[in-house]
């Protein structure tokens, strides 16, 4: 009897420690610490020392740098100077502070004149960049993929491309195009991710849209006025626009679209951008829930207002974003959450969602009752889902598709048999590594600038990445925006000697004799091995610090960067 | 009993060198040692394991040693005789170091499973009654996961700060779900031992739980779950490699073999040299350990028992009578 | 043996409720949530967040999530709506809704013209209904429409063509045929023929079956026979007979070794045994005492491990259904973990398990069939 409650007892334990051990969400590490007085020794522009409370550091928050990208939304630098960098977005984890940039900020915003927006926005750029070096810039994004060379095609800078603009060859009238996931949504205000909007780009048309080039043109718009004081905008809508079943187009239907947008019940991700609307911001968080207090109204039909709490130079380019969809209530109220299902769906593009087999393939055909349906030369749009991109290779390579990504380790292969079938376009974006000003050596401002010159950003693009063509990044700004400062005007290159200068400075300030004594935490999420190798390799053989790199699931990656920036 | 002379003679020496009293493992060794597939097997794990020890100072480059100025290039004699990766580091060296991280994690894995399986089943199957019935409807809870999504759950719950703990996690993942066939395994080893004449005997001597447990249950059911185990470890590294291919591996920049295998499969058609090598260090060792795990479930196989000392007798005495002919013809 | 059956199925109770149970927990304790990070990739701001979590009631304590879920999964088999697919339940992604509605549809369709499109059904209609009621957009009624076998038959057919669960099924039902038509006979000849070069080679063409990671073997299998052969397509499932045939291989190869190889170790116990020496003394033809008495025997384990390889297989194989783009479950067992899709987790693994069980219980009865001497207490 006494055995056996020593086995029961035994066997209670090896359950509870592997309960524990697969419970256990934190294990503490130990990282360097450096005494908390700060000398500044090279510094070229005077720059306060920040005194960095540490409060909302876990003791999961151990991460020296971490790795991040940002592909921008619309043409102006706001999308990634303000909404990515500024202090207080949700979007970076560097617990970085400038009075100075927050008053250039929000200089910025109200500036209507481009040239002297443009120099505000570098100015801040500088501090974030140049005298903070709280951001490392790797590299800036671009787009490409397969693509058949006998069609014409034509990729905005932004957003999905528009089908109706492509010409196919002499001969054929249906399109075949590769989607990497099942689209997670069709519903206009909830959709946020390329794949879906690669589908919705041709069933909706918004106010405005990007032409290849970049610049905007009217779509569901017609013109648009401001007022003088720069925060009402009144739109013309064009009057011939039609949804596909018939109706007209109306003002109401934008109204109703940025409302239910911004209906907290609907709970869109990308209502925040809609914000800058006077009153939206109270109506999207719950604290009231009167509509009209939305400062979006429909003067007449074909007219629409909106009202926004202070002047914003760059709202035009909100125009021509997808936040800016009309719907229809009555469809929506009708068919329920299968609104977006083929058959129900109601949209005002130049194609009608024709066939949605969910997981397998998607077809569109065109809308007889757009507008301009004498201008859509293809009749019908494929988009079979193909997950692997090894797999959507050899389909192109057999001919079943026209557009298609590739595997990057096939690049080599495909830029020396199919070059003509390689495209490269535009995608306004950077690469960056942001460096946590709060914890370790990377509070030491000299230690930043040394990690930030020693990457040699160059041989990670032409031999890691195998992409010689992109852009080495040294600010944030990617070079298609306005304020595009480039390398030697902005942040720090490769270069060993200041990489080597600045590091003396900082272990001097740090106390530290042997770099070998400083260890730094580089997270970053699983898919970006092949740079943060190379970094982390650069970091340890020019700096001849200890680099411990760890990699997360991109859900945990977020919630733990999330959790530390409360 | 119509035996000759020298049948008789035989049968003797047989005896002979049957009361001599081997033990269980020295006989399955020498079982072992003549299934020459197995052997080669041996061999090869013995080569594994050599490499995995001297990963450090034999190979020609550091694994993680980077070339940007030779970066993708195919095999080249004499100095990247495996070809470089997309990092300029050395694939040679790069699969020579995966020996030791996959052999770890097989190993390893594979420990940790058969350590928390045997406690858990010989408790059960000691026991018996209703203890066993409620721990094995833990297992059955257990069993109702799916596997991967299971390891894809644990894997994402522990933190991995560095690359020791991310392996380390991998272990824990693959323990976790590994220990259940093991636990069935020991559990309904120990419920057929118990029953058995030598238990029944040695409890009524009065022999202690623990004493009964580890000089007869113990040693007793141990075989079957060696043989589980060889057969399981390339399992294991095969589910390593699906794991990096999900993205859940062995955290860059240590190599192991399946990490290199997803990392380079998708180039299959551009660097072919980054999947062939790390893949055929997989499927050799698989072979190894299959070949390995067969010849010492014969071995280990109890209803064959005695039979290869027997064969070796025959064989030994069969060569010193050729050899006396030999000699008698000189 | 109703007994039996019923009982078994009664022990599965509790043991399925402990599993929704300890994913539930699992699930609270993985890092991030599904709204950590949008489709887009983006971190989503907190207080949208917060719009999110309330528009799911994740905001309630996790007690009450657990049994609302569980209360509208047993009294209306719903498996809640996906988190990360606004407007697509569980029980579409994974039975592919009521396909029912589609076939009516198609009826009124016929009827109505297009007026047909601002009709709905009062309820939704099932296959054991006689008739269902259809109504105007506004709750006007319209007709009764009556539900024929032929409706009732198609849109079974549908279900089991078209359903993900379905397709993930149809992949692992012509795998497993595969390992098994091929597996068994392989391991009959290799027990048959031990220790010759016939044995070896089977046994050495088993093992590499098994060393090959799948997704290489796929890769390999697209290269040849799509790209440079050209005889099949490179992906897709259920359009061709040619599209089964390089998943079906993929998934088959790694069970086809297993069961060679298990095939081969039973027979080789097997044919030691006494009865067959005594089968062989009778004076039997070898043919005859291998395959009516040998190979009944030494099917046992083979139908052992069939259960929960079954239960994997049918429930689809991630790998598989991602290199060939088949529409089926197997690839939710990994997004929906990576995408924190809590009701879609909840969704896998209640198919899974539910599987498991069903095939540990179609082994235990054909243990019966196979080996009269197994009784059922």
């Amino acid at each position: 009897m006494k055995t056996r409650t020593w086995y029961l007892l035994a066997g209670v334990v090896v359950l509870a420690a592997m309960l524990i051990t697969a419970c256990q969400p934190q294990v503490q590490t130990v990282v360097v610490t450096v005494p908390p007085e700060i000398k500044e020794v090279e510094v070229t522009v005077p720059v306060p020392v920040t005194p960095e409370e540490e409060e909302g550091l876990g003791a999961q928050c151990t991460y020296n740098a971490y790795r991040m990208g940002w592909v921008m939304d619309y043409a102006d630098a706001n999308n990634i100077v303000n909404e990515v960098f500024h202090p207080d977005s949700p979007f970076q984890y560097t617990f970085w502070d400038d009075q100075t940039f927050r008053d250039l900020v929000d200089q910025a915003l109200v500036e209507t004149d481009a040239a002297a927006r443009e120099a505000l926005w570098q100015q801040a750029e500088q501090i974030l960049v140049t005298d903070y070096a709280a951001v490392v810039p790797i590299f800036h994004y671009d787009r490409t993929g397969l693509v058949n060379p006998d069609i014409e095609y034509e990729f905005p800078p932004f957003g999905a491309p528009h089908f109706m603009k492509w010409r196919l060859p002499e001969g054929r009238d249906t399109l075949r195009v590769r989607l990497g996931t099942e689209p997670p949504t069709l519903d206009v205000n909830l959709a946020t991710d390329t794949t879906s909007h690669m589908v919705l780009n041709q069933l909706m048309e918004p106010l405005y849209r990007y032409k290849g080039d970049g610049t905007i043109e009217p779509a569901g718009a017609e013109s648009y006025e401001v007022s003088e004081d720069g925060t009402v905008y009144t739109i013309h809508l064009r009057q011939d626009a039609t949804w596909s079943d018939g109706e007209p187009v109306l003002a109401q239907h934008y109204v109703d679209g940025i409302l239910r947008l911004l209906n907290p019940e609907t709970a869109a991700e990308y209502s925040y951008v809609m914000w800058y609307i006077s009153g939206a911001e109270a109506y999207n968080l719950g604290e009231t829930d009167d509509p009209s207090t939305v400062g979006v109204r429909a003067v007449d039909d074909y007219t629409l207002e909106i009202t926004l709490d202070k002047p914003q130079a760059f709202f035009d380019s909100i125009l021509a974003f997808f936040t800016t969809y009309p719907i229809r209530l009555d469809v929506i109220e009708q068919y329920g959450d299968a609104w977006t299902e083929p058959g129900n769906f109601v949209g005002n593009g130049p194609y009608v969602l024709t066939e949605w087999a969910h997981e397998d393939h998607l077809t569109i055909e065109k809308n007889p009752n757009y507008h301009d349906a004498d201008q859509v030369t293809i009749e019908r749009v494929e988009f079979p889902i193909i997950v692997e991109d090894a797999t959507a290779l050899a389909a192109y390579e057999r001919g079943e598709l026209d557009v298609s990504g590739y595997p990057s380790e096939e690049l080599p292969r495909i830029l020396e048999e199919m070059p003509e079938h390689f495209v490269r376009m535009p995608r306004p974006g950077t690469y960056y590594i942001g460096l946590n000003t709060a914890l370790g050596a990377t509070q030491n401002l000299n230690f930043r600038k040394a990690l930030a010159s020693s990457i040699d950003k160059r041989a990670i693009l032409d031999a890691v990445l195998n992409m010689p063509w992109r852009v080495e990044a040294c600010g944030v700004i990617p070079p298609e925006i306005p304020g595009y400062q480039g390398c030697g005007k902005v942040g720090y290159q490769f270069d060993l000697d200041a990489a080597q200068q600045y590091l003396q400075a900082a272990m001097e300030e740090l106390g530290v004799t042997d770099p070998g004594e400083i260890t730094i935490q580089l997270w970053f999420n699983r898919g970006n091995e092949d740079v943060i190798e190379a970094v982390e390799e650069q970091w340890e053989t020019n700096l001849g610090i200890n680099v411990n790199v760890v990699n997360m699931e991109w859900g945990a990656y977020l919630e733990v960067l999330d959790s530390c920036n409360d | 009993m119509g035996l000759s002379a020298s049948e008789r003679a035989k049968r003797h020496e047989e005896e002979q060198f049957l009361e001599r009293g081997v033990s269980l493992w020295q006989d399955a060794w020498h079982r072992l040692l003549r299934n020459r597939m197995a052997v080669a097997g041996l061999i090869f794990v013995g080569i594994l394991v050599f490499c995995a020890l001297t990963a450090d100072f034999l190979p020609p480059y550091s694994y993680r040693e980077a070339d940007y100025e030779n970066t993708r290039i195919g095999p080249r004699w004499p100095d990247h005789i495996f070809g470089t990766d997309k990092l300029g580091r050395d694939v040679f060296s790069r699969v020579w170091w995966g020996t030791r991280v996959s052999l770890t994690v097989a190993i390893v894995g594979s420990l940790t499973s058969l350590i928390i399986g045997v406690t858990y089943g010989s408790i059960s199957g000691y026991i018996g009654g209703r203890v066993d019935n409620l721990m094995m409807r833990f297992v059955d809870v257990m069993y109702g996961f799916p596997t991967l999504l299971f390891i894809i759950l644990i894997m994402v719950v522990l933190p991995s700060e560095n690359a020791i703990q991310g392996m380390i996690n991998i272990f824990i993942a693959i323990g976790v779900v590994g220990w259940m066939g093991m636990a069935r395994l020991i559990r309904g080893q120990f419920l057929s031992l118990r029953e058995k004449e030598f238990v029944l005997a040695a409890k009524m001597v009065g022999a202690s739980h623990a004493r009964i447990i580890a000089r007869h249950l113990l040693p007793n059911s141990l075989g079957p779950a060696i043989v589980s185990l060889t057969l399981g470890i390339p399992g294991l590294i095969l589910t390593e490699a699906t794991l990096s291919f999900i993205g859940l591996g062995v955290p860059p920049p240590i190599p192991s073999w399946g990490q290199m295998v997803s990392e380079g499969w998708r180039g299959l058609r551009a660097t072919p040299h980054l999947t062939i090598f790390p893949g055929l260090a997989i499927t050799l060792t698989m072979l190894a350990f299959n070949f390995l795990g067969d010849g010492l479930r014969d071995a280990l196989d109890p209803t064959m028992r005695g039979t290869a000392l027997v064969r070796a007798a025959r064989r030994k005495r069969r060569k010193a009578r050729r050899a006396a002919a030999r000699a008698a013809k000189a | 043996m109703q007994r039996f059956i019923l009982r078994r199925i009664l022990w599965n109770i509790p043991v399925l409720i402990l599993i929704t149970v300890v994913t539930f927990g699992m699930m609270q304790i993985v890092p991030g949530g599904p709204f950590t990070a949008g489709s887009s990739g983006r971190p989503i701001p907190p207080e949208i967040r917060a719009n999110m979590m309330a528009k799911y009631g994740l905001d309630k304590p996790v007690w009450q999530q657990y049994l609302n879920y569980m209360g509208r999964l047993i009294l209306h088999f719903d498996f809640g709506p996906s988190l990360r697919r606004p407007g697509r339940t569980v029980n579409q992604m994974l039975f592919g809704g009521n396909f029912l509605v589609d076939v009516l549809r198609e009826h009124l369709r016929d009827e109505f013209g297009t007026a047909a499109s601002s009709m709905t059904f009062a309820e939704p209609p099932s296959i054991f209904d006689s008739k269902a009621l259809v109504v105007k957009t506004n709750g006007e009624p319209v007709a009764y429409i009556y539900i024929t076998w032929r409706d009732r038959f198609e849109a079974v057919k549908r279900f089991l063509t078209l359903a993900p669960v379905m397709v993930s099924a149809q992949v692992g039902l012509v795998s497993v045929t595969l390992a098994l038509l091929i597996g068994i006979p392989l391991g009959i000849i290799s027990a048959l023929k031990q220790n010759t070069w016939i044995d070896y080679v089977a046994m050495f063409i088993s093992m590499l079956g098994v060393s090959i990671p799948n997704f290489i073997l796929g890769i390999v299998l697209i290269l040849v026979f799509a790209l440079w052969l050209g005889w099949l397509p490179t992906y897709g499932w259920g359009e061709s007979w040619k599209q089964v045939i390089m998943p079906a291989i993929t998934l088959g190869t790694g069970g086809m070794a297993f069961i060679a190889r298990l095939t081969r170790a039973s027979m080789l116990e097997v044919i030691r045994a006494d009865y067959i020496r005594t089968a062989r003394a009778k004076g039997l033809a070898e043919r005859v005492v291998v395959l009516r008495h040998a190979l009944k025997n030494s099917l046992i384990p083979v139908t052992t491990v069939l259960g929960p390889m079954m239960a994997a297989w049918l429930t689809g194989s991630f790998l598989v259904e991602w290199v060939f783009s088949i529409g089926g479950i197997g690839k939710f067992f990994v997004s929906a973990v990576t995408d924190r899709d809590y009701t879609l987790i909840m969704g896998t693994i209640l198919i899974y398990s539910v599987a498991l069980v069903l095939f540990n219980l179609a082994v235990d009865i054909a243990y019966g069939f196979i080996d009269p001497r197994i009784r059922f207490d």
